[in-house]
């Protein structure tokens, strides 16, 4: 079964819609409702584990990826210049 | 004082207009079953809805996905779309979407499914309620609060955007019996709200907080005191340019000419009495000029939501909300705080959409031959191809002219008709006559 979660970016917060969800195949979408280009990275919390990058993105634009998520921790944050440090960043908890 | 009410025949026309007004048209059958309850138990029915009971297949994605109405873009809309088509209740669904046209919130700005699904409630939940307790709802609401910068209102540094839209927008009209003077002084006694923003989860714990409310005195209306946030809204309700406001705003949702005095005056009272809002509607669903006054064009979304329900076909697709976009209207992003423009459904690039949203429609019962099978036999003969067309479309009601020229057009399509094309051609002729039937003015208005 599909999962969806949505992560809206702005100047600068990054926010799932979701705090949790299912493991399994999820669908990520990333919309921009702020005023800048923005990414996102998101990565397993687990060592080893590759980045999975979406592309960037303009003011308004929005793209969908379905992953195939395993249970734990995960960091999701934008990439580009300062934006991680001024806040684009956040957790999902992906659960059994 | 009472207000005119129709006295006409109510045959399956006039419930069928009824359905239209106040919901997103009939399931088939629903037309004739209604007139049936005669003009009163009609209006009754719809402004005493029993407990909501949905008709008709789930809806889902493309793929068969159950939606995700707070996780998905798009979604959002799908769900709504869905409780419009599904719904037993249409009056009550439908006074949603005039809330959320009145209290136009849009999610461009909130950036947030879950807030703006959570206000949707709310407008659902007073859909036939108090106005005034919707308006102190609104004004504490999630959403409305980020929308026009609730949260941003400080008494250091007071933001007049939701105590400017309050009057100009909500209860009493652009520059109707407000001054500037009362625009900051507003602003003032809204001050308070805050909300706490927690990463990963965004704008949270909504609430208002004492210490950042402006606690002086206010003059609002040429009254003075030390008014809070409720104080604002009750000054907006008492104001006298508050009751004709609100009866004009609530009347050109459900019909096409303007009020007269007398009808303005009876709203007026029976609206005053408490605010109530189901009263008011039905008045304005007996009323003459609902029944014999002008066509209306129907919002993109309750064209499409009636054409599903006619088709009995539920909401299976994503395109609805790019097709709905393209007319003009996409659920959850009003284009400004001041909603859509009624007068302004039909130009040359919605009734593209529209066109399209007829075609979307109607694929899923287009004739003809699929994946090897061969398709139904359509009679080569254009009264029955039109009569067939009217019945796919829960036999709407027409203008004679409507259907000569739909019959005249299936006739002279057919003309030449014979050899292999005696076959080939009646289903590609019904299919065009579904489809100029779909986008006809008969069925883009009512």
């Amino acid at each position: 079964m599909l999962s969806f979660v949505q992560v809206v970016e702005k100047e600068f917060t990054l926010t799932p819609s979701r705090p949790s969800v299912r493991a399994g195949s999820v669908s990520l979408e990333l919309v921009n409702f702020g005023m800048d280009t923005h990414d996102l990275v998101v990565k397993s919390a687990s060592e080893g584990s590759k980045p999975v990058r979406f592309k960037q993105l303009d003011p308004r634009g929005r793209t969908e990826r379905t992953l195939r998520l395993a249970p734990g921790r995960y960091l999701l944050w934008c990439s580009l210049s300062n934006h991680k440090a001024r806040g684009m960043r956040a957790t999902l908890i992906v659960t059994k | 004082m009472t207000t005119p009410r129709y006295t006409g025949p109510f045959r399956t026309a006039e419930a069928e207009r009824l359905l239209w007004r106040a919901g997103f048209g009939p399931r088939r059958g629903q037309a004739a079953s209604l007139a049936r309850l005669g003009l009163e138990g009609a209006v009754h029915s719809l402004t005493h809805p029993p407990g909501e009971r949905w008709v008709g297949p789930r809806p889902h994605d493309d793929k068969g996905h159950p939606l995700a109405p707070a996780d998905a873009y798009g979604h959002d809309h799908l769900w709504w779309l869905d409780r419009m088509v599904r719904t037993s209740r249409p009056l009550v669904e439908r006074m949603t979407l005039v809330w959320h046209d009145w209290f136009a919130t849009s999610n461009a700005g909130v950036g947030s499914q879950k807030l703006m699904l959570a206000q949707n409630r709310l407008l659902r939940r007073h859909a036939l309620g108090g106005f005034d307790k919707l308006l102190v709802a609104i004004t504490a609401n999630p959403a409305m609060l980020i929308w026009l910068s609730g949260t941003d209102n400080r008494k250091d540094a007071p933001n007049e955007n939701y105590g400017r839209e309050l009057m100009e927008l909500f209860t009493l009209g652009e520059g109707n019996g407000y001054t500037e003077h009362d625009v900051r002084e507003q602003a003032r006694a809204l001050t308070g709200w805050t909300s706490t923003w927690k990463r990963g989860k965004g704008q949270t714990d909504f609430r208002f907080d004492p210490s950042r409310h402006d606690p002086g005195t206010k003059t609002v209306f040429g009254k003075h005191g030390t008014f809070s946030w409720r104080d604002s809204v009750s000054l907006c309700l008492h104001h006298p340019k508050h009751a004709p406001f609100f009866v004009d705003k609530l009347w050109s949702y459900f019909v096409a000419t303007p009020l007269d005095a007398t009808t303005r005056a009876g709203l007026v009272e029976i609206y005053q009495r408490d605010f109530e809002v189901r009263p008011v509607l039905e008045a304005i669903l007996r009323h003459p000029a609902l029944y014999t006054g002008p066509r209306m064009v129907k919002p993109p979304v309750v064209y499409i939501a009636g054409l599903l329900r006619g088709l009995n076909r539920g909401v299976d697709t994503s395109a609805w909300v790019w097709l709905s976009e393209g007319a003009g209207q996409r659920l959850f992003y009003p284009p400004n705080v001041a909603g859509w423009d009624d007068a302004r459904w039909l130009d040359t690039n919605t009734f593209r959409g529209r066109w399209s949203i007829a075609n979307t429609a109607l694929e899923r019962v287009s004739l003809g031959d699929r994946k090897g099978k061969k398709g139904p036999k359509v009679p080569n003969d254009p009264e029955a191809i039109v009569k067939g067309a009217l019945a796919v479309l829960g036999n709407p009601t027409i203008r004679p002219e409507t259907r000569r020229e739909l019959v005249t057009f299936a006739r002279s399509s057919l003309k030449d008709a014979s050899g292999w094309k005696a076959e080939a051609y009646p289903p590609l002729v019904a299919n065009a006559v579904r489809q100029l039937l779909a986008a006809s003015p008969d069925l883009q208005t009512c």
